[in-house]
């Protein structure tokens, strides 16, 4: 036996339940992009021909000037909170650090109607001037090109990506930097130029990059201001026109454009190897602002508050009250109902994968476990029109496959029920829940489980004795995430949920295309509340846990 | 012999570095109490992992009581090669209390058996009083006592302990030292003892043996 077989033999153990999860996990991440590779060789239509040659230019030129100018828009709004924040103390600094990650309970497309509310014609901010001072903005607010609305809504619901990483990256350093680089003179200004910049700026192109994703992945938005992207075009093809070759032949382009940002990516993740990050031994000692520079500060942070949490949390409120007395009908219960149920199974599915997926990739090293592990994670950036074609084509093959063995089963037993929408979303969602489990799984090493296997534990024994126990808190907080996220999602929804079936999102979205907009409110703020929650809760328990350590 | 190491070839994957062991051999028997010293990086805490299962080593054959547990085609699991090992960190369950974790490796027993084991083991190592307590609620003396009760609590063949008093003040190692040897001479353990600290390992082993370049 060779050198190789030889590394490979302590998993004589290892084709085990955990091995198999993952395994099962990569595939099932695998398949929509297999069933879309079939796209390629497929016939064209005659409607692809026109696409082709009138319209895909301005497809491509509209989804990247959206993804490239957000991902600016974010990094500079993200860069310049992280850095006051970590570096300034000020008046409302504990209150802005608990609402500046607020707005990631906002859903854009809830967001984007929120503001269609507060500054259209017949919205507050308007009606507003108009009585007050007899001021027309109307002229104004028709005249910003739908782009530029977009990108607005995009940046003040997204930068908290790039606030948390480059606060995170920032903690990380030691005052020292700093104070030398005031030592040797030029002022903050050129401080921050010379020194902060260049440490920071892979922490935040790696989350502006996670913006440019989430834009690739958005439906909502751009449906709503009309705009020609790609994902809007995968729907028009797939549902205005009926012709699915061109669907697919639409997300694979899609597809070739978030491997371009994920080439950016791994370009920006080679780039942090050279980081030098200190030791907490020293850390950034907060500075005090007063005057001038204060307000400036607290201009900046209450704008992103308000632009990004409160002003679509408020008009929904407002809205609530308009539309109070018919609000609470048996569809929005249903569609809660719905909801709540196939978040509850998806979020159980992928806390499951993640979990014997990382299980699996701690315990077995070598190249092929790096492969399988992170194959896994690939579902998060496929944007979710992309996902749903590859599943839904799967999954029609699979109902004719299922006719011919199983003739007593329904008829597309797997396309018609829920369980599609549930399969999307677990490939959707699973990086989310193998993020928070692997970092659950880090900190608590592997010392634990080796000691548990010198004492005669098997590794599944171990980990039911002594992981889980030990990770639960991760668990905890990776299934409230990914159940949040999953209640946030509309573009899968819209294509994948069953016939006459609603979910919160899409009850949101039907009421905006029918221009209701006040109807919007209950089912967004079920969203928006939850989201909220869940962030409030995360974060009083990261106080708590920081209150503990530094208490011992 | 009872414990058996022959030319042993290890590297960890993907490090530039050659061999950690590269054709190690080692014995000893039963009862037999060996200390292993040397400067840090000569593969002192690998070795043991080795024989405790913990790696497999690319070429050379390992043998504990007659039974081959590594060789080119074979390895042994953790859990089914009957040996005790203490780490550095001491690994304690921050879960468990101090009873539940010295209780944690006879699951085999009966609840009358295991109660009684881990009586005797808390008896042995002085810790009746702290047996509800959890690991976060004792000191680092305490914490080395435990672990080296859980270990030693299922009876193992073969105990391994690696730079167990590494984390202990001068004082501290001292008494626990004298300690450990009372416990080693009870319980008739054989032991392997990795240390770079040949004080620690005069007042417990038997023999000392000298891994890698001086």
């Amino acid at each position: 036996m060779g050198r190789f077989a030889a590394r490979l033999l302590p998993c004589r153990l290892l084709w085990n339940g955990w091995q198999t999860i993952r395994a099962f996990s990569f595939l099932c991440v695998l398949l929509p992009f297999l069933s879309l590779a079939g796209g390629i060789f497929s016939p064209s239509g005659e409607y692809w021909g026109y696409v082709r040659d009138h319209l895909l230019r301005d497809y491509f030129a509209e989804t990247i000037l959206l993804a490239a100018s957000t991902g600016i828009s974010t990094f500079c709004l993200g860069v310049a909170l992280a850095w006051v924040m970590s570096l300034y103390d000020f008046r409302g600094r504990k209150f802005f650090e608990v609402f500046l990650l607020l707005p990631l309970a906002i859903p854009p497309y809830i967001a984007a109607y929120a503001y269609e509310g507060l500054l259209g014609y017949t919205g507050m901010v308007q009606s507003f001037f108009r009585n007050a001072f007899d001021l027309q903005l109307g002229s104004l607010t028709m005249n910003i090109p739908a782009q530029a609305w977009a990108i607005w809504i995009f940046t003040v619901t997204l930068f908290p990506y790039v606030y948390l990483l480059t606060r995170a990256m920032l903690r990380k350093q030691s005052a020292a930097l700093f104070e030398n680089a005031l030592l040797l003179g030029g002022g903050r200004i050129r401080m921050f130029l010379r020194v902060g910049l260049p440490l920071l700026w892979p922490a935040a192109a790696a989350g502006a990059i996670l913006v440019c994703l989430e834009v690739l992945n958005d439906f909502g938005v751009s449906s709503y201001y009309g705009l020609n992207t790609f994902t809007t075009a995968i729907f028009a093809a797939w549902f205005g026109m009926g012709d699915v070759d061109t669907a697919v032949k639409l997300a694979l382009l899609l597809l070739a454009l978030v491997f371009f940002v994920l080439l950016a990516r791994k370009a920006v993740h080679n780039a942090r190897r050279y980081q030098i990050v200190s030791s907490r031994e020293n850390p950034i000692v907060l500075r005090r602002a007063r005057g001038m520079p204060q307000a400036g500060i607290v201009l900046l942070c209450a704008f992103a508050c308000l632009a990004g949490f409160a002003a679509p949390l408020l008009q929904m409120l407002y809205w609530l009250r308009l539309s109070w007395d018919g609000a609470f009908t048996a569809e929005l219960g249903r569609a809660l109902v719905y909801t709540l149920s196939v978040s509850a199974a998806a979020t159980l599915a992928v806390m499951i994968a993640a979990t014997g997926t990382v299980n699996a990739g701690r315990l077995f090293s070598g190249k092929f476990s790096v492969l399988l592990s992170q194959g896994a994670t690939l579902g998060y950036a496929i944007p979710s029109a992309v996902l749903a074609i590859g599943i839904i084509s799967f999954f029609i093959e699979a109902d004719a496959v299922l006719s011919v063995f199983f003739p007593l089963l329904p008829v597309k037993f797997f396309s018609m029920g829920g369980i599609m929408l549930i399969f999307a979303y677990c490939i959707r969602f699973f990086t989310v829940g193998y993020q928070m489990v692997e970092a659950g799984f880090a900190k608590i090493g592997v010392i634990y489980t080796e000691v548990s296997r010198t004492l005669g534990r098997s590794v599944t024994g171990t980990f039911f004795l002594v992981d889980l126990p030990m990770i639960r808190h991760a668990l905890i907080s990776g299934s409230a995430l990914v159940f949040i996220d999953i209640l946030k999602e509309l573009p899968l929804s819209l294509l994948l949920r069953p016939f006459n079936t609603e979910t919160l999102g899409t009850t949101v979205y039907n009421f905006a295309k029918n221009e209701v907009l006040e109807e919007t409110a209950l089912p967004s703020l079920c969203i928006i509340l939850s989201g909220t929650a869940f962030i409030l809760l995360m974060q009083s328990w990261e106080r708590k846990k920081a209150g503990h350590v530094s208490g011992n | 012999m009872f414990l058996e190491i022959d030319t042993v070839f290890f590297a960890y994957p993907g490090k530039a570095s050659p061999w950690i062991l590269a054709g190690y051999s080692f014995g000893m028997e039963a009862g037999e109490r060996v200390g292993i010293a040397g400067p840090s990086g000569q593969g002192k805490s690998t070795l043991l992992r080795l024989i405790a299962g913990l790696e497999h080593p690319q070429r050379g054959n390992i043998v504990i009581d007659g039974r081959t547990v590594a060789a080119q085609n074979i390895h042994i699991n953790p859990e089914e090669r009957q040996v005790g090992m203490v780490f550095q960190d001491y690994g304690l369950f921050p879960h468990m209390t101090v009873a539940q974790n010295i209780a944690y490796g006879l699951y085999r027993l009966k609840r009358d058996a295991r109660r009684q084991r881990v009586e005797v083991m808390l008896e042995l190592t002085r810790m009746q009083e702290l047996a509800c307590r959890y690991p976060y609620e004792i000191s680092g003396g305490q914490q080395q006592r435990v672990a080296i009760a859980r270990a030693l609590a299922p009876n193992p063949k073969l105990l391994l302990l690696d730079e167990p008093l590494s984390n202990l003040d001068a004082g501290l190692k001292k008494e626990i030292r004298a300690e450990m040897r009372e416990l080693m001479d009870h319980t008739h353990s054989t032991c392997l003892f990795v240390s770079h600290d040949l004080e620690d390992l005069r007042a417990v082993c038997g023999r000392i043996e000298i891994i890698g370049s001086p």
